[in-house]
């Protein structure tokens, strides 16, 4: 993998759950909570995004 | 029906009545408007989160780029008008990246001809984005609340607690 390669797959792993992180600690005030609630999208995030490029992988 | 999850806390730290000065602070300074008005560890955390991200996009030489805004001109591009004014979200340090990129001053306004300039760009978006959306739940949770005749929120108003 190149170099631009491996920025922008840290960049998407970095920014999604920076967002998840946010809206985690917009929606809740106790950190626990937080953590888990940004855990629990940023897997969601993640998983979604692993599913569409594996579709992408395959259909390509 | 109030979703208790969502409910309003039985007790928490008073609060500073907020108004609309702190969502302009809050802009100007990510989470500043937060710690204002009592909420020091959400603004301290907002302001992190906001200046870190700002601060990787400038590391790869990402910045506030000033977009022609007349329809007929050759460069117009929607695209790079929506990213200004998301970037422009950020606050007091987008407006210094978009004054150092007006004078071309690299290390704070980017440069446009680097390959990573535009996945520098797309964290200042990231970061414009995310401090709008502090703006808008300081606005929601603290200032709609109190014009509306609610009075002074305490312990963060809807947050969900565990």
């Amino acid at each position: 993998m190149t170099e631009m390669g491996v920025i922008h797959l840290l960049s998407a792993l970095y920014l999604s759950g920076v967002i998840c992180l946010a809206v985690s600690v917009n929606e809740n005030h106790e950190p626990r909570r937080i953590a888990r609630e940004t855990l629990r999208r940023w897997a969601k995030f993640l998983g979604v995004a692993l599913v569409i490029g594996a579709v992408v992988l395959i259909a390509g | 029906m109030a979703n208790p999850d969502r409910s309003e806390p039985a007790h928490g730290p008073e609060l500073a009545p907020a108004n609309w000065g702190h969502a302009l602070i809050n802009w100007l300074v990510p989470g500043l408007g937060f710690v204002a008005i009592g909420h020091v560890a959400r603004g301290v955390t907002v302001f992190l989160i906001v200046m870190v991200t700002f601060g990787l996009g400038l590391v790869l030489h990402g910045g506030v780029a000033w977009p022609s805004w007349t329809p007929a001109a050759e460069d117009f591009n929607l695209i790079n008008n929506f990213t200004f004014i998301i970037q422009t979200g950020a606050g007091l340090p987008a407006l210094a990246s978009l004054g150092a990129n007006l004078v071309h001053w690299e290390p704070l306004g980017g440069t446009p001809q680097h390959p990573y300039f535009d996945l520098g760009a797309y964290y200042i978006v990231v970061a414009g984005a995310i401090n709008y959306f502090a703006v808008c739940n300081l606005y929601d949770r603290h200032i709609r609340p109190r014009a509306a005749g609610g009075g002074a929120e305490r312990g963060g108003g809807q947050e969900k607690h565990a």
